[in-house]
Order: C-alpha cells, then sequence, then structure tokens
C-alpha cells in the first residue's frame, strides 16, 4: 500500500509541474488593435470571395492585360526623358554658376567692409554677374551623349573623380575620357556623330549643347590631348550645326557629313598632329603663330601634319600617301564599324516612324481612325489647338508614308504625302493669317513646324535617290519652301540655294556609293537651280538683290569645297576601283585562254565597253560637269556683282567676294578674284572667265553683259 | 529596365535610393525614376483624361515631380504613391480648366449607358473598348479601378492617393468592378468574357 501511494504521488507531482507550467504560457486575450486588424482582414477575405463568386476575376484579369499593353510611343517617351534631363542639368549648373559668382564676390576685402552697408548694390550685381556668366538661351544636352563601346580599359574623369568606363555611360560636358594599353572606347553623340578613341588616348569633352529651340542646331566640340581619335559625323543638317576636334593647334570642323581621323603625339618637345580626311571634307584651320592662321579645307584622301611648340606651328598640307599597315587596318576597321552603325541609325529612325503610327494606312481599321480624328477637329473650336492638332496628323502621315513606302505600296504613300504637304500649306497659311493680331501663337506653331520638318529632315539625311524613301525626303524639302512667304523673295532665294547645295551634297554621297551617274545628274541639277537663281535676282529691286547676292557668296564657298570633293577619288575608292580592274582582266585573259588564240575577229565589236573603261568614262563626264557647273556658277556670280555695284556698291558684297576668294582646298586657293570698275576676272581650275557689266554713263541703247570664258594656252 | 514591370515587381529600395540621389541633383537617378514610372503614369492618365491630352500631361506630372522633388519625405507615404497623388492633381487641374465652374465632369454619371441597350452586337474587348467604357464610369470607379488593376497599387498607397480607408476602397472597388461589367455588357461583351 505504502509502495502504490508513493507512486500516485510522485505521478501527482508530476502534474503539479506540469500545472505550473501551463499556468506560465496562459493564452493572452485579443487587443483592441488585434481585433480591428482581425475585423478588416475578415471583411476583406469576404469581399474578394465575392469577387470571385460573380467572376470579377477574369474581367480583372483582362483589365490587366489590356492595360499593360498601353503604353506611351517611343517617340513621346524620349522626346520627355529629353527635355526633363535637360531641365535638370540645367538648373544643376545655374546653381553651380550661381554659387561661384557668389564665392568669388564675397571673399574680396571690399565686399566684406562694405557687405553691411551695401546688401542692396551686391543683390544687383550678383544678378548682373549670374547672368552676364551663364547663357541661359542655350540649354545644355549632355545626357544624350554616352560611352557606345568599351574595350579593355576605359576611365572616365569627373570633376577630378575617376570613373570606371562602361557601355551605357552618360558623357557630360568637361568630361576626360582616356583609354588603356590595347583598349578602345566608343562615344555616340547627341547629334548622332561617332567618334572612336584608339589605345592610350585622352580626349576632354568640351561641350555638348542643342539648341531647345531648334533640336538640329547641335554643337560639339572636343580637344584631343593624345592619342588616335576616328570620328564620322553622319547627318548635320543645320548650318549653324558643328562638329569640331582640337588637336595641339589645329581645329578640324566637320559641318554636314564627314570620316576623319586625328593623332597627337606629344612624346617629344614637338607636338605633332594630323588630320585625315577619308571621306567628304573637314575645315581645317591652323595658328601658326599668336597672330597668324591657316585655315583651308582637306577632301577625302588628303591629310593636314602639323608640328608645333610654344612659339607657333607648321602645317603641311598633301596626300595621304601610303599609309602603315597599322593606320590602314585602323581606317578599315571604323569603316566597317560605321556601316554598322549607320544601319543602326536608319533601323532606329524606322522604329521611330513605326511607333509614331497609331493604325498603319493599309489597315481596314484605318478609315475609323480617320473619321475619329475629323469628329475630334471638328468639336475643337479653338484654332489654336486646331493647328496643332492639325500639325500632329501632318506629322503622323509623314510616318504613314514611310510605313506604306516600307511595305512596298508606293501609291498610297504618294497619297499620303500630298495630305501631308496640303496639310503644312494650311498651317503655313494660318501663320501668315494670324501672325499680326496672334503673333505669339502663330510662333508657336511655327516653331512646331520648323521642329518636325528639321527633324525628318536629319532623319532623311542617310536616304540616297535609290532608296524608295526618297520620295518621303523630297517631299519634306518641297515644304520647307512653303515656310516662306510668296513676296518674300529673299528668303525664298536662300531657301532655293540650301536646296541646291544638299543636291551636291547628295552628289558626293552617290559618288561614294560608286552611282557616278546619279552623281553628274545631281551636280547637273545643281547647275540649272544655281543659274536661275541668279537669273531671278537681276529683275529684283537693289535692297533685296543685294541680299540675294550675298546670299549666293555665302553658299558658294561650301559648294565650291563640295564640288572639289566630288572630283577628288578616296584612296578607298580607288583601292576598291583597281580591284575591281584586276578582277575584269583576269576575267578577260581567262576568256581569251578559253578561246585558245589571239583571233579578235571571234570577239563581238559591238559588246559593251569593259567595266574599267565604262567607270573611267562616267568619271570623267563627271569632272566635265562639276568643271562646268563651277565655272557657269563663277560666272553667274560674277555677273551678279557687278550688277549690284553698278546700282548701289556694297562693302558687304565686296567682303563676302573677298571670303569666295579665301577658299582654300588643301592648302591650294580654288578661285582667284579680281574686280575693277564694272568687269570682273575669275581664274580657276586653269580656267580663265571675264565678266563685263557697261558702265551706267554708256547707257544708251539697252546692251548684254559680255562674257568670255577662256582657257589658257 | 524592363518597360512592363508593375508596380509590385518594382524594387522599393532601389526606387528610394534613387529619390534620394534626385534630391541631391543627380539628373541620371532622376531619369531612371522616369524610366520607371513613365508607362504606369502614362496610363493612369490615359484611362483617366484620354489620349489626346495624355501625352502633354503626363508630361506635366513629371515636370511638377521634379519641381516637388526636394518636398517628398520617405516617412509620408511610398514614392509610387506620391507621384501618383501629383497625377490625380493634375488631372483634376486639368477638368477644372476645362468645365471652369469647378465641376468635374467625370464625376457627372453618363446617362447614354441605358440607350446602348439596343445596340448589343458582340464586340472584342480591347484596349478602344475598356476606354470607352472606363469613360462611362463615375470618377471614383474609374480611379479605383485605374490605380488597382491598371497601376496595381496597393491598398495602402491608394489610400494615400484617393484619401478614403481601406475599407472603403475595398467596397468601392467591388461596387465598380460591378458598374463596369455591366457597361461592357451593354456594350455587346458577353457575361461569360467579363
Amino acid at each position: 500500500m505504502k509502495f502504490i501511494s508513493k507512486i500516485i504521488d510522485k505521478k501527482l507531482r508530476s502534474f503539479e509541474s506540469l500545472g505550473e507550467e501551463l499556468q506560465k504560457h496562459s493564452i493572452k486575450s485579443i487587443s483592441d488593435e488585434g481585433r480591428g486588424r482581425l475585423r478588416k482582414s475578415v471583411i476583406a477575405n469576404i469581399v474578394n470571395k465575392n469577387q470571385e463568386a460573380l467572376g470579377f476575376d477574369t474581367l480583372v484579369e483582362k483589365i490587366k492585360t489590356i492595360a499593360l499593353e498601353l503604353r506611351p510611343t517611343s517617340y513621346f517617351r524620349v522626346l520627355l526623358r529629353e527635355k526633363l534631363i535637360t531641365l535638370v542639368e540645367f538648373q544643376a549648373e545655374r546653381k553651380r554658376q550661381r554659387r561661384i559668382s557668389v564665392l568669388r564676390w564675397i571673399t574680396k576685402p571690399v565686399v566684406i567692409r562694405k557687405f553691411a552697408a551695401t546688401i542692396t548694390v551686391f543683390a544687383f550685381v550678383f544678378t548682373v554677374l549670374f547672368s552676364f556668366g551663364f547663357d541661359i538661351d542655350e540649354v545644355k544636352a549632355s545626357l544624350f551623349t554616352r560611352l557606345d563601346k568599351v574595350d579593355g580599359k576605359v576611365t572616365v574623369v569627373r570633376n577630378d573623380k575617376e570613373i570606371k568606363g562602361r557601355e551605357g555611360l552618360h558623357i557630360k560636358a568637361n568630361d576626360i575620357i582616356r583609354t588603356g594599353e590595347n583598349s578602345k572606347a566608343g562615344i555616340r553623340f547627341l547629334d548622332q556623330s561617332v567618334s572612336r578613341l584608339d589605345e592610350k588616348g585622352e580626349l576632354k569633352v568640351v561641350r555638348l549643347s542643342v539648341n531647345p529651340r531648334k533640336k538640329t542646331h547641335t554643337v560639339v566640340e572636343l580637344v584631343l590631348n593624345e592619342g588616335q581619335l576616328w570620328n564620322r559625323v553622319i547627318n548635320l543638317v543645320d548650318d549653324e550645326a558643328r562638329f569640331q576636334v582640337k588637336a595641339g593647334k589645329t581645329v578640324t570642323t566637320a559641318k554636314k557629313k564627314a570620316a576623319f581621323n586625328i593623332s597627337v603625339d606629344a612624346s617629344g618637345p614637338v607636338k605633332v598632329a594630323k588630320v585625315s580626311a577619308v571621306k567628304n571634307k573637314v575645315d581645317v584651320v591652323v595658328a601658326t603663330s599668336s597672330r597668324k592662321v591657316v585655315e583651308t579645307t582637306i577632301v577625302k584622301g588628303f591629310a593636314a601634319e602639323v608640328h608645333s611648340n610654344e612659339i607657333g606651328a607648321v602645317a603641311t598640307i598633301a596626300v595621304e600617301g601610303v599609309q602603315s599597315s597599322k593606320e590602314e587596318e585602323w581606317v578599315s576597321k571604323n569603316l566597317a564599324e560605321d556601316e554598322e552603325y549607320i544601319q543602326e541609325v536608319k533601323d532606329e529612325a524606322q522604329e521611330q516612324i513605326k511607333d509614331q503610327v497609331q493604325v498603319s494606312p493599309d489597315s481596314p481599321l484605318y478609315p475609323v481612325k480617320e473619321l475619329s480624328e475629323a469628329t475630334k477637329l471638328a468639336l475643337t473650336f479653338d484654332g489654336f489647338k486646331k493647328q496643332k492638332k492639325l500639325i500632329s496628323l501632318a506629322r503622323e502621315k509623314l510616318s504613314e508614308a514611310g510605313l506604306m513606302i516600307e511595305k512596298g505600296n508606293t501609291k498610297k504613300a504618294g497619297a499620303l504625302l500630298m495630305e501631308f504637304r496640303a496639310q503644312i500649306e494650311n498651317a503655313y497659311m494660318w501663320i501668315k493669317e494670324h501672325e499680326e493680331a496672334d503673333s505669339e501663337e502663330a510662333a508657336v506653331i511655327e516653331a512646331q513646324l520648323e521642329d518636325i520638318l528639321s527633324s525628318y529632315k536629319k532623319q532623311m539625311v542617310l536616304i540616297l535617290p535609290d532608296d524608295p524613301a526618297y520620295q518621303v525626303k523630297e517631299a519634306v524639302s518641297e515644304t520647307e519652301i512653303l515656310a516662306v512667304q510668296d513676296d518674300d523673295s529673299i528668303g525664298q532665294a536662300k531657301k532655293q540655294l540650301s536646296q541646291a547645295s544638299e543636291k551636291l551634297l547628295e552628289a558626293e554621297d552617290l559618288v561614294e556609293v560608286g552611282d557616278t551617274e546619279g552623281a553628274t545628274k545631281k551636280v547637273e541639277k545643281y547647275g540649272e537651280e544655281i543659274s536661275g537663281i541668279a537669273e531671278g535676282a537681276k529683275s529684283l529691286p537693289t535692297q533685296e538683290k543685294e541680299e540675294v547676292v550675298s546670299a549666293i557668296l555665302d553658299t558658294k564657298v561650301n559648294d565650291l569645297k563640295t564640288l572639289e570633293s566630288i572630283v577628288t577619288k578616296s584612296p578607298s575608292i580607288a583601292k576598291e576601283d583597281d580591284k575591281k580592274d584586276a578582277q575584269e582582266e583576269q576575267e578577260f585573259s581567262s576568256s581569251l585562254d578559253v578561246l585558245g588564240s589571239t583571233d579578235f575577229s571571234s570577239i563581238d565589236p559591238l559588246a559593251a565597253p569593259s567595266k574599267k573603261i565604262a567607270r573611267e568614262l562616267a568619271e570623267e563626264v563627271l569632272k566635265e560637269a562639276v568643271s562646268g557647273v563651277k565655272m557657269d556658277g563663277l560666272t553667274k556670280m560674277g555677273e551678279a556683282v557687278l550688277d549690284v555695284q553698278q546700282e548701289q556698291p556694297s562693302v558687304g558684297v565686296l567682303q563676302k567676294l573677298n571670303t569666295v576668294e579665301d577658299v582654300e582646298v588643301n592648302g591650294k586657293k580654288v578661285v582667284d578674284v579680281n574686280l575693277y570698275a564694272n568687269q570682273m576676272t575669275i581664274q580657276s581650275g586653269g580656267k580663265f572667265i571675264f565678266v563685263k557689266q557697261p558702265l551706267k554713263e554708256d547707257l544708251g541703247a539697252p546692251k548684254l553683259p559680255q562674257t568670255q570664258q577662256q582657257t589658257p594656252q | 529596365m524592363n518597360p512592363r514591370k508593375t508596380i509590385q515587381q518594382i524594387n522599393v529600395d532601389e526606387v528610394n535610393r534613387l529619390v534620394v540621389a534626385s534630391q541631391g541633383g543627380d539628373a541620371d537617378a532622376f531619369g531612371k525614376l522616369y524610366d520607371i514610372f513613365v508607362d504606369q503614369i502614362y496610363r493612369y492618365i490615359y484611362y483617366r483624361v484620354g489620349a489626346e491630352e495624355a501625352e502633354d500631361l503626363t508630361e506635366l506630372v513629371f515636370l511638377k515631380t521634379w519641381e516637388n522633388m526636394k518636398k517628398y519625405y520617405a516617412n509620408g507615404g511610398t514614392f509610387s504613391s506620391w507621384i501618383f497623388r501629383i497625377a490625380h492633381n493634375v488631372v483634376v487641374d486639368y477638368y477644372r480648366s476645362q468645365n471652369g465652374d469647378g465641376k468635374l465632369s467625370e464625376n457627372i454619371k453618363d446617362h447614354r449607358i441605358e440607350s446602348y441597350t439596343q445596340h448589343r452586337a458582340h464586340r472584342h474587348f480591347d484596349q478602344t473598348l475598356l476606354q470607352e467604357a472606363m469613360k462611362e464610369l463615375k470618377g471614383h470607379y474609374r480611379q479605383i479601378i485605374i490605380l488597382k488593376y491598371v497601376n496595381e497599387l496597393s491598398y495602402e498607397e491608394i489610400e494615400t492617393i484617393m484619401n478614403r480607408s481601406q475599407a472603403a476602397l475595398r467596397i468601392l472597388q467591388f461596387r465598380a468592378l460591378k458598374s463596369l461589367r455591366r457597361i461592357l455588357e451593354n456594350k455587346g461583351i458577353s457575361s461569360k468574357d467579363v
């Protein structure tokens, strides 16, 4: 019995300890806060279950799926991003400038002494300093420049801090890019130009800017301190746009299109900078001393070498000559990479066009879209808003035309281009009607139109006449003339001159792709247009005539350079031609071997000439065309200048004539002009022109100006 | 950056880091914030006011976001709720400027709904139809559907934007879906598809 009670006690004691344990971990009651949370959770579950019970999950899924497909167009997204980043950069720079201005001012002892008494004066001067030191009209858009390619070790120095170079890194003004051994950096600029820095190079980005009122007005300025830099400028369209590289005492500028290489060797006591033009042409300015400057244009196949030290510089301009195998490899590799890059740019432009198209014109929904647009327009009573919508629709028409061309529907594309032109014409008429009463609104519409046309022009620069999209390019070009009012002869002449010059640039491109016949046609067309403009100027009143003649002289400077470039064969093209000739000769020799004899009676005498002969013939025809157009153009220029000088001598016109005379290509003058009272002699390319205008006192019966073209013996 | 990321998939820490950098004047960081939110803000504006003004108002939202960047503090709610609050205010201002009398037209019920009952041809549920249907919803119904299902914000974030409790939001959401479904059925969408 005692034994059993002991066992029971032991058991009871174990239950007691269990009881004590249980009491320690008693369940707490729920707090008010917890109760509230639980209530909400329960209600939420009930609501969710209701949704599921009534099938809202299907509806919700559909909403999500459809909504996710909605995105802003790439064009809008990119444009807005650019605007925002520009704004952020602008404000950051303004703050920085303000800090610098304030710092400079308040550390002057005189200011510290007089600070308390002259605080209002300080505020005024601060404002003046701030507005003087920073150009607020020009907004920096540096974030649209980036490192496109990084091979090996690339460093970017920004505000004295080193950043590891990586693809996609945004490049800003004042950044310094350095490449290590066996390294290379590719930079894509905001104007779509591209540069590649070779190993052991140092490049400083001095300026990257875009005019917010005219986005094709871009400026890129670089300084190459060391190494080798390849540059490809593909599509600058604005007359004020430029791409510039400084190296030693040399400044090289590309204004439209160019491929050029610059190298700097600063290892010795004399710095050697070399600029080689590989495609098109570049302007080179060399500071030979502190007060003297040499300016010339070098065309493809030519190079300028400048040796400089602290005292001065010596420039030598010559044909590129034989390059080392390393240099040759560098040039060919970059040319090949450029082809890929240009294709990439064209594809991007194409994608942008597609993004701008809401509904394809060949879609059955297109009439619905048009009806919807027409309804919206009809319901827009504010004239200004209506115009903005119309311009937006016009832009869409252009993109739709581009899309139709890509799909091969040229008929539809043509119809769309006509609609585009009609809408632009209406917009310019509206501007004309409202420019007095609603000048601000008219200016906004005009700026919008200019922006669209210049942006499309930039995209279209890469399109050549053999491309189906060329008709879009022509449509944009034609509508530019619409911007000028009918009674504005000067404006019209300037636009026509600009378009004529573009024909020369196209001829340059056509020569590059081997279409010599196409280039000849463009050159001849240019000649006709320039002739027409000069003839038209003769019947204008004196003041307008002077302005048009000035514009002709301005254009002549660049046109002369382009004409020289057209007739110069680049080394790469010459090499290609040699290869083709060698191949053709081999084929001919093989065919003779097959014939087994030199019996030429079996060869058809009416067969087409060899490719080499055909090519050389075409090149001769082009040279003749260029020479003819140049001389005719100079003759017309001479007549126009004499005409102006006879009526009312103009210092401005004379100064511009001097500028034409100063044009140098490859270190040699292109034109020699001598002006006497009523006559002018012009010498160029071994040919001589004599232009004479009858003096005013001599005028009895009307006489035609006498023009003689002579070739010296 | 995957442009089709929903708000839920966006890394909150990353956003906060970018916000701090932007407040310090880092343009790169602000650009990245823009990339993250542009699609969502555009959709929000698009479904609230329509395609015509969507781009202009989206631009305005980001300009105001930048202008007020320094005023944003993380303990005042998430950045996404803050930027959507700005978007909401921009839309409200827009409607006020359109009407001039202070009334918001989006809150006026559209009585055209009844007239559609006689025109129930079968239609495909697509972008156009969704936009049409959304226009016929009451303002706050439309807003909750956009914020919850188009922009996929959380209830906490929507609470900040719409100034309503989460419980109220859930009830509103339920009524909004019911209303939307009725509109879609009137437009010819089969009840099986919604």
